[in-house]
């Protein structure tokens, strides 16, 4: 217990210091921040004012920040396109991020675990081969031409997936099974490259453990193959992959940036790319924060698996 | 003096053979040592030759281009591969040929110095973690996990937001953000390295901080850190066609792959080259450097490859 509290404690300077990081980018900007938000050239000097106290940007720093942290908890910090509270914003595009990329991180998973067992079941095999070749390559494929380049087969010329959206034309917003088909090409490209990843890390870690005392004694007392794999080898096998996730999580959020905007899906990343060509800086500032979070807490979650996968870490 | 000096007299000529036949020895060894090496690993050879090529072509854009990479001639817009427009042209009549070279010299210089810096900043940050460890050490970390727990893309769209758009700000920007792995792996070989007897022993005979760190750890480092610098240009240039391709990088008439692809996006069902030409240059360069990478690191530390394998 005393464990998973400290994790917990763990978590609030860091989410504290990215705050302050992203407020620190704000402020740091040349000039009046203002400009960022509005272009003076075309705005009154009283609408530049009003803006300026909107954000509280007459206050002293620390007054500003507390304000802006507040401010967006409290829903008073409002897009400044739509003057919806940017917590509303992001939280309506929350679900989209986190489906394709915890659909895309799973898939990706589900796909490595048995070419990872192959690959160690036989260093050198023709699997092997493939799983190292495959995730060097896989690294040097900018998902965004991935994406264009499975548009261009399976949309453009044999018509299979839709290319852009999540829904029909007609239904807003998500749509059940209807949208399932939108999304299987986001789910693939952000699959593409954990896959490979994971498969190679599993395989380093699954041949390292497979050489190891215990394998060899579970083997001498005559348990069958299959037992020894899963119940002894994969199960401590699985340590590094997990603790590959929480490094993973964060570039998958991030790569979401891409893959929303090539499919033309509602999600974080999209919006906040939207937010940034359009000079919305609340909107930014909020998804920024916010998405650390997601990305601090499933670390958190992360760190609880592992720990209890491995007892000898809570200690 | 004189006396020793015509002792020795006979000692200079000899000394100069010598040294002379040594020097030569040594250069038909290193010679002969790069070849092997270079068999030895292939990684290391092919990822180092596609690098040299691009780098080649980057360089001399000018000269082996028939068209400035801006110039529009409507006549040939989208059109096929030819004698005259090698790689076809782009929906404004650009050669594509010629805008693919000229992007690649943006997309490598990109690449190039943002890792500069990232390793410096990194190196920075991870030796003074490692070496002085305690609240030093507490502090940066924090500091570099916050770096790292921010999904990249996001603190880059933040970032650009607030100082906008341009080439010598992308570079700060992208080194600025993508540091932390490389003070992680320079933090973990200090921490290794800073109890070695060699550090106590220059300490006990009244070596400082600076100079250990300087003469006796960073020196070690330099394998490590070439690796993972090498790996890094490929990961810049991936972060830099990303951000182009979202409009949030390099921005038009100034060519790179990432904008190219943006732009031949709309037409790839009339011109599909149009993003696959681009896309092959950010596949084919990144693979080169991440290979060269890998190959360097199996040569400078055998037992990671022993280790992999």
């Amino acid at each position: 217990m005393k464990y998973w509290l400290g994790k917990l404690l763990e978590t609030v300077p860091l989410l504290i210091g990215v705050s302050l990081l992203t407020f620190a980018i704000f402020r740091l900007a040349p000039g009046d921040p203002v400009a960022l938000v509005v272009d003076p050239t075309m705005v009154s000097e009283e609408d530049q004012q009003k803006v300026r106290e909107d954000l509280g940007l007459d206050a002293p720093l620390p007054v500003q920040y507390v304000t802006m942290m507040s401010g967006m908890v409290t829903g008073d910090l409002r897009s400044f396109k739509s003057k919806q509270p940017t917590m509303e914003v992001v939280m309506d595009a929350l679900p989209v991020t986190l489906l394709v990329g915890g659909a895309g991180l799973l898939i990706g998973l589900v796909v490595a675990l048995p070419l990872g067992v192959l690959a160690a079941r036989r260093p050198n095999g023709w699997v092997d081969r493939m799983v190292s070749v495959s995730m060097t390559t896989s690294l040097a494929v900018p998902p965004f031409v991935l994406g264009l380049v499975m548009i261009l087969f399976f949309s453009e010329r044999w018509r299979m997936l839709p290319a852009s959206g999540i829904a029909p034309i007609g239904t807003i917003g998500f749509a059940g099974m209807d949208s399932l088909p939108y999304l299987v090409m986001p789910v693939l490209v952000v699959a593409f490259g954990p896959a490979t990843i994971f498969a190679r890390y599993l395989r380093d870690a699954l041949t390292s453990v497979l050489r190891d005392d215990f394998v060899r004694t579970a083997r001498a007392k005559g348990l069958n193959e299959p037992v020894v794999l899963t119940r002894h080898a994969l199960r401590n096998a699985l340590l590094p992959v997990v603790s590959l996730l929480s490094s993973l999580i964060p570039i998958t959020l991030g790569g979401s940036v891409v893959i929303e905007m090539l499919f033309g899906l509602p999600g974080l990343g999209r919006v906040t790319t939207q937010a940034a060509l359009s000079r919305d800086y609340p909107v930014v500032m909020t998804a920024v924060l916010f998405v650390a979070t997601v990305a601090v807490l499933s670390n958190l979650i992360i760190d609880v698996v592992y720990g209890w996968i491995d007892p000898r870490v809570r200690v | 003096m004189s006396a020793l000096q015509e002792a020795t007299g006979a000692l200079p000529g000899r000394v100069t053979t010598r040294s002379r036949q040594m020097v030569a020895e040594s250069q038909a060894g290193i010679g002969r040592r790069v070849w092997s090496t270079m068999v030895a690993n292939p990684k290391l050879s092919v990822g180092g030759a596609i690098i040299i090529v691009v780098s080649v072509l980057a360089l001399l854009a000018p000269w082996i281009t028939r068209h400035p990479p801006d110039v529009q001639n409507p006549v040939y817009r989208l059109a096929t591969p030819s004698a005259e427009y090698w790689l076809g042209a782009d929906s404004f009549g650009r050669d594509t040929f010629s805008r693919v070279v000229y992007a690649g010299r943006v997309s490598l210089s990109i690449g190039l110095l943002s890792m500069a810096l990232t390793v410096v900043i990194g190196v920075l940050v991870g030796a003074l973690a490692g070496y002085y460890g305690g609240w030093v050490d507490r502090v940066l970390t924090r500091v570099t996990e916050i770096v790292l727990v921010i999904p990249t893309f996001f603190l880059l769209i933040l970032t650009v937001a607030t100082f906008g758009r341009s080439i010598p700000l992308l570079i700060l920007i992208i080194g600025l953000t993508s540091w932390p792995i490389n003070a992680r792996v320079v933090r973990a070989e200090i921490l290794r390295l800073r109890k070695a007897e060699f550090v106590t022993a220059s300490r006990v005979i009244g070596g400082t901080d600076p100079w250990i760190m300087a003469r006796h750890l960073l020196p070690q480092l330099i394998p490590i850190v070439i690796a993972s610098a090498t790996i890094r240009v490929a990961n810049n240039i991936l972060i830099e066609s990303g951000l182009s391709y979202l409009g949030l990088g390099v921005q038009p008439p100034t060519a790179t792959w990432g904008n190219m692809i943006t732009d031949g996006a709309g037409f790839m069902r009339q011109a599909w080259w149009l993003v696959g030409i681009p896309g092959a240059a950010i596949f084919i360069v990144v693979l080169a450097f991440n290979i060269f990478g890998e190959g360097l690191r199996d040569f400078l530390d055998p037992r990671s490859k022993a280790g992999a394998r």
